[in-house]
């Protein structure tokens, strides 16, 4: 009992983690040049991530048009709140995600039925033409290229009681509320039997598929989910800055994604948390170097090359990389002593050292005549090794028959 | 298992709920303290923050707009003579010493907002300025009034940001579509003959869209008759498309909307497609470093206006001082956008030292009632609308002159006319605008 | 509905900025077919070869001599780029497409810190002044030059690589790189000169098209976004793919923007959502590859 007590606590170590590392950010890390602006921009990169992680670190879909479904999400909650349709700004924010949600069934259901670079293709296509939809067609909803102004800011609570979240370190809370719960959310998914399946068809799809599963249903779940993450994150960027920018919808908001995840690991679940907050950093305090003023991007460019030579598995999957290497050295050795405490124990059991395969030249049989072996010594009796591993029939060994190469017999198993 | 998971549910709530507590208390503000202020004012500096794109579409502007913004910042906290000419008192404005710092936008929205945010939350920005676009002077105007700091507007010429989306703590300087139109159309009218046919080139995003419905709309007035339209996307590299049907539309006049490094790409390719040779070029609203990326030879006879031209030194002293001690720092004759910036620097610190107090709603007062008392400016004297935050404000209308009449590389345009703007003015309400509460 | 002579003309229009896309697409397929890496450094190089004819033309008054220079320097620069990407071969896709996208960065921003974000002038080269009269179309000199300069640049690329021994090599690295590995030849070395083709090609078609187009360090952006789709609709890693796509995605920009410009990208990423949906490996690609 006390081994499964345990084992659930360490079950919620990454929880955990990320709890204390949300609480203790705003107090520890404007000093580090952090603002709480900026955290809350990072968290709100960190939302998309987490539905991103599960489509490409968990899947390995490499989608280069979430901001499709960021845009989405984003402009629809925007445009109720602004056209006055909706007054809680609550229920925009769940309507602006479903709307996600919805169109991301439809490009994930055309997407899903190609593979590798051609499923990457048809995201980015879907995402470009989201953005020049919105920019002309669409432009007296959205605001073309000025964006939607003056969403108001979300409100608890009712009539007097209400409370405003005003910018800095309320809305920070409500944006840390958010990924906290996202984060919960996305751990259940990867570690339930679709989060298993999912792993599985990255690992290898077709044995997915030859095991009937439905792999393109599968797929869709996985994208749906992203363009629900992704759509949520859309409309809380617009009421935390009061402004929903047009550029939200382009293709380098969904390469600037990709690369955070990269940087950050991909299939951690918090890389793209890290990886944002390392370009976000990058780019703010850059700039205040003064020797650096307009070649800032120059030197984060420099910075993201050596980043991906260097950490082969991004921040955050190196350090879960080590972890692990940790934790299964630990087992190893614990499983390790387990073994010789049994052996220790009973003693009936002989392990024999395990023989190195040697090269051997097969003798061929005599052409009409009778089996001389070469390999055989004096004293060996003829014929097949004594026991139990006579054929069952049709050259078959029998179940109870357990080859162990005795040392000078070459290693020849019966097919 | 599920005692730990409602135990980390409520612990998270509880977190959120205690640090709620202080935005409570935060909420009770009396107009005593209001946006950055007093916060912002320390005893003998306030800080400013500049956005500005350095990178991206808009980076010549943007380059000349930070420059103009420096030369201002400097000369104030120096107190010297020019800074006495324009009517300031002391070093710095109301005895403090300026500080600012400069972020690099890209010319995006987005950016801006971010960058302006970190001004007010981390620096205590008393005043932003900066950006050249329109799109990104609505989000700041927008962000001006959420935050109560006082904006004031970079390189912007489109007709919403003093008109639909005008907003309480925004001023605008340069002058907006309309004007522009309404004052360079009978110019351009007397000097090309009415009665002709025009083809305009409209980059499609809000600025391109205003600045059409304008000219458009004054050209007709004085007889011009539009045979083309061509609405291209911002930012087309090849406009081989809009200027094959230009070419063979059969206008007289070739009306070029598009702006920044779209006027130059556009301009070229016209030219190389012989629309310059069979028609007359406009261009109602010049782009700053046009004239030199293109040359005088594609820009002669060229009729268009602008904020400022460093050729108005000839008529005003402020601007003398401004041209010159541009010159000697940059080693260039300044484009309008440094002027945007250094006008707009100057006007804040006097409308400060009016109004005695860094206090935003005071100066925004003193702003809108600058109309009894003017500004002496380096384009004339000049006062912001009560209605609007438009700035009421002479413009000048400039032709490109032929190479041989050059008298120095940068003397590209004659300044054919001033226009008085009180004369162009659109009336207050017709564009939309409804300005937002003081606090 | 525009007149017959619009269409016409948009038609023959986009016969020139279909040979360009074709051009910068052949470098774009070539690089992915072989190495597999989808080279988001593409429009960098773009910019980096206008800049570098802007650079030697204020020093030799030729353009052609400014040709000449600046493909040797994007050859040069593809040898090196090519080193910094072996060493990502034997890590997965993503890798490599992140470093291709950094070092776009990096190029980009170089660029933009070397000669501001001020557009620079190339004057046209002497023999492309003025237009000339079809029928009744007007067209620019430079651009029809610029149809024949392309065209016999790519018949070039084409004899390399389906007549000579080392196109051999190539295509069948495209085909399967193992097996030619395998028959003892080396396929390193010949990817080697792949790859700096396929920069030298994008180069160039950055050289030529500077003196039409205003020439800045971001220019590049667009025509990558815009070659992506056109390898996608020839097929991913062919060549005769990429032509065709780039001619046929030049059309459909110039005959939509007849009707209306606003809508000449959206249609291009349309027919190339539709195509991958109904035929995923393009007009030459093979199937099986999906």
């Amino acid at each position: 009992m006390k081994g499964l007590r345990s084992r659930a606590w360490r079950a919620h170590v990454p929880e955990l983690a990320l709890l204390f590392a949300l609480v203790a950010a705003p107090v520890a890390l404007p000093h580090l040049g952090f603002s709480h602006d900026l955290l809350t921009r990072v968290l709100n990169w960190g939302l998309i991530g987490l539905g991103f992680d599960i489509l490409f670190g968990l899947t390995g879909l490499l989608s280069f048009g979430q901001a499709a479904f960021y845009g989405v999400g984003g402009f629809v909650t925007a445009y109720l709140l602004v056209s006055g349709k909706l007054s809680s700004v609550w229920l925009a924010l769940a309507t602006g995600t479903v709307a996600a949600g919805l169109f991301g069934l439809v490009v994930g259901w055309l997407a899903v039925r190609r593979i590798g670079i051609y499923f990457t293709m048809i995201t980015l296509a879907f995402g470009q033409m989201a953005y020049f939809i919105e920019n002309s067609p669409l432009s007296n909803y959205t605001g073309g290229e000025n964006g939607i102004p003056g969403i108001p800011v979300p409100v608890l609570g009712f009539g007097a009681y209400a409370i405003r979240i005003s910018a800095g370190l309320p809305m920070y809370v409500l944006f840390a509320v958010v990924f906290f719960a996202g984060y919960v959310l996305a751990r259940r998914i990867v570690r339930s039997s679709v989060g298993a399946i999912l792993f599985a068809i990255k690992e290898n799809t077709g044995r997915v598929a030859l095991l009937g599963h439905n792999v393109p249903a599968y797929k869709l779940t996985a994208f749906v989910i992203a363009a629900l993450y992704a759509g949520l994150a859309g409309g809380l960027l617009g009421t935390f800055q009061s402004y929903m920018p047009p550029d939200a919808f382009s293709l380098e908001t969904s390469g600037q994604l990709v690369v955070q995840t990269i940087v950050g690991g991909a299939g951690t679940l918090v890389g793209p948390l890290a990886g944002a907050a390392v370009w976000l950093w990058l780019r703010d305090n850059l700039q205040l170097i003064p020797a650096l003023a307009s070649l800032w991007k120059f030197v984060l460019g420099i910075a993201f090359i050596v980043l991906v030579i260097g950490l082969r598995r991004g921040v955050c999957g190196e350090i879960a990389h080590w972890w692990n290497e940790r934790r299964n050295l630990t087992a190893l050795r614990a499983a390790e002593a387990r073994t010789e405490a049994i052996e220790a124990r009973s003693g009936a059991v002989v392990t024999e050292p395990v023989a190195p395969n040697i090269d051997v030249a097969l003798a061929l049989p005599a052409p009409g005549g009778r089996h001389r072996g070469a390999g055989r010594r004096r004293g060996e009796s003829r014929g097949r090794r004594p026991g139990r591993c006579r054929s069952a029939g049709r050259g078959r060994p029998s179940p109870e028959c357990r080859w162990r190469p005795r040392a000078g017999t070459p290693d020849v198993r019966p097919d | 298992m599920q005692f730990d998971r409602r135990q980390l549910l409520l612990g998270g709530v509880g977190t959120a709920a205690g640090f709620m507590l202080p935005g409570l208390t935060a909420m009770a503000q009396s107009p005593a303290s209001i946006g950055t202020f007093p916060d912002g004012v320390a005893a003998d500096s306030v800080f400013v923050g500049l956005t500005i794109p350095l990178t991206g579409v808009f980076s010549g502007d943007g380059g000349d707009l930070k420059l103009g913004y420096e030369l201002a910042i400097a000369q104030i906290n120096a107190g010297d003579d020019v800074a006495q000419k324009w009517g300031l008192k002391g070093k710095g404005v109301l005895g403090r010493q300026i500080r600012y710092k400069v972020s690099d936008t890209e010319g995006k929205p987005n950016l801006d907002v971010q960058s302006a945010t970190q001004f007010i939350q981390r620096d205590k920005a008393i005043m932003v300025s900066g950006s050249v676009s329109s799109a990104s002077a609505i989000a700041l105007e927008e962000l001006g009034s959420r935050e109560k700091v006082l904006y004031m507007v970079g390189v912007a010429g489109s007709n919403d940001v003093t008109g639909k989306n005008c907003q309480r703590y925004g001023f605008r300087s340069q002058q907006n579509a309309y004007m522009a139109a309404k004052a360079l159309a009978p110019v351009v009218a007397k000097a090309f003959g009415k009665n002709i046919k025009s083809a305009f080139l409209v980059p499609d995003y809000t600025y391109g869209h205003s600045v059409y419905d304008s000219f458009a709309a004054f050209s007709k007035e004085q007889g011009w008759q539009q045979v083309a339209k061509e609405v291209v996307p911002l930012g087309t590299t090849d406009y081989s498309s809009a200027l094959l049907n230009i070419a063979n539309s059969g206008a007289d006049v070739f009306v070029n909307i598009a702006f920044g490094g779209d006027a130059v790409a556009s301009t070229k390719q016209a030219e190389q497609f012989g629309v310059l040779k069979r028609m007359k070029l406009v261009v109602p609203n010049l782009s700053s470093f046009q004239d030199k990326e293109l040359g005088a030879e594609l820009m002669q006879g060229v009729y268009g206006s602008c904020d400022f031209w460093w050729g108005m030194q000839d008529r005003n002293a402020l601007a003398k001082n401004f041209v010159q001690a541009f010159h000697t720092q940059n080693k260039y004759y300044p484009r309008w956008g440094a002027h945007v910036g250094y006008m707009q620097t100057y006007l804040w610190a006097m409308t400060v030292e009016r109004a005695g107090t860094f206090h935003p709603v005071e100066v925004i007062k003193a702003m809108e009632a600058s109309k009894a008392q003017p500004y002496d400016t380096t384009i004339g004297k000049v006062y912001y609308r009560a209605e609007d935050h438009q700035m009421v404000r002479p413009i000048p209308i400039l032709r490109g002159k032929a190479p041989s009449a050059m008298k120095n590389p940068e003397d590209f345009y004659e300044i054919v006319d001033v226009v008085d703007g009180e004369s162009v003015m659109n009336p207050p309400d017709a564009l939309g605008c409804k300005l937002g509460p003081y606090t | 509905m525009p007149s017959w002579a619009v269409l016409v003309s948009q038609a023959f229009n986009g016969l020139a900025l279909g040979t360009l896309l074709a051009l910068v697409s052949s470098g774009l397929t070539i690089i992915l077919g072989t190495l597999g890496v989808l080279n988001f450094a593409h429009g960098a190089l773009f910019a980096v070869g206008a800049y570098a004819a802007f650079v030697i033309l204020q020093y030799t008054q030729s353009f052609g001599l400014a040709i000449a220079i600046g493909c040797a320097f994007m050859l040069v620069l593809g040898f090196i780029l090519e080193r910094l990407i072996r060493l990502f071969y034997d890590r997965p896709h993503e890798d490599q497409i992140l470093v291709t996208y950094g070092v776009g960065i990096v190029l980009v921003e170089a660029v933009r810190a070397g000669f501001g974000g001020n557009s620079q002038r190339v004057p046209l080269p002497s023999w492309g002044q003025g237009a000339t009269q079809l029928g009744f179309l007007i067209y620019p000199t430079y651009r029809l030059q610029l149809i024949a300069i392309i065209a016999a640049l790519l018949l070039s690329l084409y004899l390399v690589l389906y007549r000579t021994s080392m196109g051999l090599v190539v295509r069948a690295g495209i085909e399967n790189p193992g097996m030619v590995g395998v028959l003892g030849i080396n396929v390193r070395r010949a990817f080697l000169l792949v790859f700096a083709i396929g920069v030298v090609a994008v180069g160039l078609a950055g050289m030529l098209y500077a003196p039409v187009v205003a020439v800045t360090p971001d220019m590049g952006a667009n025509f990558m976004a815009q070659s992506f789709v056109v390898i996608v609709l020839g097929g991913l890693g062919s060549f005769p793919g990429a032509v065709v796509g780039g001619l046929l995605a030049g059309e459909i920009i110039s005959l939509t923007s007849a009707f209306n410009s606003a809508y000449s990208e959206v249609m291009l990423y349309a027919l190339m959502a539709l195509l991958l949906v109904l035929r995923p490996q393009g007009l030459f690609g093979s199937e099986g590859r999906v």
